[in-house]
């Protein structure tokens, strides 16, 4: 099962290549993984802003490319705070 | 989902009881071991998280191992000392609970999750970062500003760390009891007319500053 934190990674360097955004078929195509779990997952990384929707796809923001660049351990405990949910 | 509120004192009573006094534990069948000197005169006891089977030692003499205990005293609730020891607040715990392992998420998730308010979840973030369990990084985020992260120190540092902690404050509370099984008479070496009460609460206040 492919981790939301891999997902990201995925999304980042599949985009790099294509450059264009990514339609949760073809992340899930490029993953293995099931479109529904994918689907949720990617939901989840627009909602932390780190992809966000475009053209009917998702693309990775300035922020997930950050996020991925701390090299944090999927397996620990990741909370994404954007400044609107703690006013 | 429930609704969102802020935990009040009953929630956080223990929900695991961890006996009421009568019962005796077989630590033979426990993960750690509790030794202790079979010198008489020594009267050493030590903590093992792992059993050492017949090879710990105490200046030259061997060490055996406790096997059962039965319990005179109420023990202490475990997760009440967990959370003294640490300082952890009970919605803390819930929050490393609810996210490890899960990836990236939103506070929002994890208020919906846990039933606790959004601003309920960043105050403990922030807490669990002061106690040195998490560490905030801040992001650039794409429209400006920033974005904040919580996320993990190292988590082999987090379990050495924790359990050095641990083991720092089972340290300091067995030296308190032994302080309070001195004799009145060692108490009084030195204590002129103090009362016995008074030299002890003075020792502890002295050792707990």
């Amino acid at each position: 099962m492919v981790t939301p934190q891999r997902l990201l990674a995925v999304v980042v360097d599949r985009y790099d290549r294509v450059e264009r955004p990514l339609s949760a078929p073809e992340v899930a195509s490029a993953t293995d993984a099931d479109l529904d779990a994918i689907t949720e997952h990617l939901q989840r990384l627009v909602e932390c802003e780190l992809l966000c929707r475009e053209n009917g796809g998702v693309r990775p923001t300035v922020t997930g490319r950050e996020f991925l660049d701390l090299d944090v351990d999927p397996d620990s405990i990741v909370v994404v705070e954007i400044p609107d949910e703690c006013e | 989902m429930t609704g969102n509120h802020e935990p009040d004192t009953a929630e956080l009573d223990d929900p695991f009881p961890s006996g009421d006094g009568d019962d005796g534990i077989d630590l033979s069948s426990r993960e750690y071991g509790v030794y202790e000197c079979t010198d008489p005169d020594c009267e050493n006891v030590v903590l093992s998280l792992r059993d050492s089977g017949d090879h710990m030692s105490c200046h030259g003499e061997s060490m055996a191992k406790i096997r059962d205990w039965e319990m005179d005293v109420k023990p202490p609730e475990l997760r009440q000392v967990l959370l003294d020891v640490f300082g952890l607040p009970r919605v803390g715990l819930d929050i490393c609970l609810c996210v490890i392992g899960e990836g990236p998420v939103s506070p929002a998730t994890v208020a919906e999750e846990l039933g606790y308010d959004q601003s309920t979840i960043t105050r403990y973030l922030n807490q669990l970062v002061e106690i040195g369990l998490l560490e905030k990084s801040q992001l650039n985020r794409e429209s400006g500003g920033f974005v904040n992260v919580y996320h993990s120190i190292d988590l082999e540092d987090m379990r050495r760390e924790s359990l050095i902690g641990f083991y720092v404050w089972a340290g300091e509370a067995a030296s308190l009891i032994e302080e309070a099984n001195l004799t009145k008479a060692e108490y009084s070496d030195g204590a002129g007319d103090q009362q016995l009460h008074d030299v002890f609460w003075e020792a502890f206040e002295e050792r707990t500053k």
